[in-house]
């Protein structure tokens, strides 16, 4: 067996090599057409010793070209890297140092990233143009290789794969900003896609949406899965991103998949109406939890999509549990928290709550999740140490420690209540800002609402602030309600109205953007408390 | 539109830009969504901007984010809202 992921793709090309693919910037491919430009451009790659065991980087943002590379970089048996477009350089290049690529892909917003120092640690180079290579001329590369000049050789097969060659490598910021790569393997990824097939049930007249950065893993699954499945691939475009809605509509998608916050965009912008999505029969979210609120306005939008809000860290491939909410039901939700339920195991992966011990806690309390099964990555890049202690082996199976809390209630539901590293200790207190947050945003009838230790002097917290975002309540009438509720240590010293909250290119809040601006004076004016 | 309304789109999408260390200024066509310069966040605060300071009622047009993408497409989508 071949573990290639590109070789469903070869395969359904010969079956339906005219039937739509991908859509990306205003172009759609049919299944012949990317499989011919994937092969042509993996040939090339292959020709110049790059293919199985090979790493190729992909700075790249929702174009053509990142989609495709990603396909190509597969189908010559390498491992593809996302970097970001939108990282600083100083990050660009540190997780260039660490990756060491064999060659590097970008579109035309990586080209703009390409400085000399990126260039220099990028190794062999591929880009749009033959314009483009020739203003890069003078790079150290040790070869440059420009989209438009490719030789259009014969079509050749997608390159054998072992379950244990590596598929990907994906960078994560992890609490402390220092990258960390996340090594997966094929046969991790095939276990994932097997596991979330049967949730999407994606059929060859489905039209997917391609939402998430590639530096977001989620990403693999949204090429994939249609793929796989014979349906197509639509690209959002950049301009379309606060606002996905006139997209879904214009290209009819059926399939719809982001974080959470692209439903509080869309609030925002008052193109969420009721019944204004109905071609969309199946939507998930991911990546932070989902407010009851965002789905209820997700459900009236969409009345004949079923919401699908799934959990999972990178280590164990990209979502290994869900709750599937059928059109018009209602959700399980985590009792005082105002967010879904992340639901149960994917088939093949196991869940556990655990205590400080390793030991399994009692149905209804609180502790470490930690993740088993067909899954589970590799572990870190280059941190035997790191990996041994995240991925620890109990009662001789080989477990993933997540650092984030939860609990599994009676009916077998598991609860996501924060991460490890957002407990603060105020007061000699042991608080979670999930908890604070939960309350603000029911008291404040408000979806987005983030709450950060500061100041933190010696390491020590020394209060808590609270911003939010569309409260339908003002900040000190919230504070008020909360002294009500809440242990005195629990009541956020102040809260702030902002238009909307800080986030990643992907939509997960920015808690230290938060940070920082509490700390910069030149930002408070802007704050309307 | 008058000129004090251009001005005060300008100043707020400048701050907005100097937010993210971005002091490159821009002119009026120059594209500032589709370049990446403005973000999904940036764009909701142009929105409530516009809503609480110009009056626009974006429950009664239509969003459409390729209005949002320059100055000159802004100030048409204002003017669009008045009419």
């Amino acid at each position: 067996m071949n573990w290639n992921l590109a070789q469903a793709v070869f395969e359904q090309s010969a079956r339906t090599p005219d039937r739509l693919a991908l859509y990306a910037d205003g172009i759609e491919l049919s299944y012949g057409e990317l499989s011919v430009r994937a092969a042509r451009l993996a040939g090339a790659l292959r020709a110049r010793g790059t293919g199985r065991g090979s790493r190729v980087g992909i700075l790249g943002s929702r174009s053509l070209i990142a989609v495709e590379a990603v396909l190509a970089v597969t189908w010559a048996g390498a491992a593809f890297v996302p970097l970001g477009v939108r990282w600083p350089q100083a990050r660009l290049r540190s997780v260039l140092a660490l990756a060491r690529l064999d060659a590097l892909i970008v579109d035309d917003a990586g080209l703009a990233c390409l400085t000399a120092p990126v260039a220099a640690e990028a190794g062999a180079l591929v880009v749009p143009s033959s314009e483009a290579a020739r203003a890069l001329a003078p790079a150290a590369a040790p070869w440059v290789l420009s989209l438009d000049a490719l030789d259009a050789g014969a079509m050749a097969q997608p390159a054998t794969l072992a379950a244990d060659d590596l598929a990907y490598l994906v960078f994560t910021s992890g609490t402390t900003g220092v990258p960390k790569g996340v090594l997966v393997a094929t046969a991790s990824v095939n276990a994932y896609l097997d596991a979330l097939a049967p949730r999407k049930a994606m059929a060859p007249h489905d039209r997917a949406s391609q939402f998430t950065e590639l530096t977001f893993d989620p990403s693999v699954g949204e090429i994939f899965l249609p793929w796989r499945a014979g349906a197509s691939l639509h690209v959002v475009p950049a301009l379309s991103h606060v606002s996905p809605a006139r997209f879904i509509r214009e290209r009819k998608l059926t399939v719809w998949g982001s974080a959470p916050a692209a439903i509080a965009w869309m609030r925002a912008t008052r193109s969420l109406q009721p019944q204004s999505l109905p071609g969309l029969r199946y939507s998930s979210f991911g990546g932070e939890p989902l407010p009851l609120a965002s789905v209820r306005a997700w459900q009236a939008a969409a009345p004949n999509s079923v919401v699908d809000n799934l959990y999972g860290p990178t280590e164990a491939t990209v979502d290994c549990a869900g709750q599937r909410v059928e059109p018009g039901a209602t959700p399980s939700v985590t009792p005082g928290r105002g967010v879904l339920a992340i639901g149960v195991a994917h088939p093949g992966t196991r869940l556990r709550v655990l205590g400080p011990d390793l030991r399994p806690v009692a149905v209804g309390e609180k502790g470490e999740l930690a993740i088993a099964g067909k899954q589970l990555t590799l572990g870190y890049l280059d941190a035997p140490r790191l990996t041994a202690e995240r991925f620890p082996l109990i009662d001789g199976e080989r477990w993933y420690l997540t650092g984030d809390i939860a609990m599994q209630d009676a009916r077998g539901d598991f609860h996501h209540l924060g991460r490890i590293d957002n407990q603060v200790k105020i007061h000699g207190h042991r608080v979670e800002l999930e908890d604070i947050e939960a309350h603000v945003r029911a008291l404040a009838g408000a979806e987005q609402v983030a709450a950060v230790a500061w100041p933190v002097e010696d390491g020590v917290a020394r209060s808590i602030v609270c911003f939010v975002a569309n409260a339908a309540v003002a900040p000190e009438r919230i504070r008020e309600l909360l002294r009500q509720e809440l242990p005195p240590h629990m009541v956020p010293s102040a809260i702030y109205a902002l238009e909307a909250l800080p986030r990643n290119a992907n939509g997960k809040l920015n808690r230290q953007a938060l940070i920082e601006r509490m700390g910069t004076h030149t930002m408070a004016p802007r704050i309307d408390s | 539109m008058n000129s004090s309304d251009l001005v005060r789109i300008r100043t707020f999408l400048t701050g907005v830009l100097a937010e993210h260390d971005d002091h490159a200024g821009f002119d009026d066509a120059e594209s500032l969504v589709q370049s990446g310069r403005l973000d999904s966040l940036a764009v909701v605060k142009l929105v409530s901007f516009l809503e609480a300071d110009f009056g626009v009622d974006f429950t009664r047009i239509e969003f459409d984010p390729q209005r949002f993408d320059s100055m000159r497409e802004i100030a048409a989508l204002i003017e669009d809202a008045r009419a």
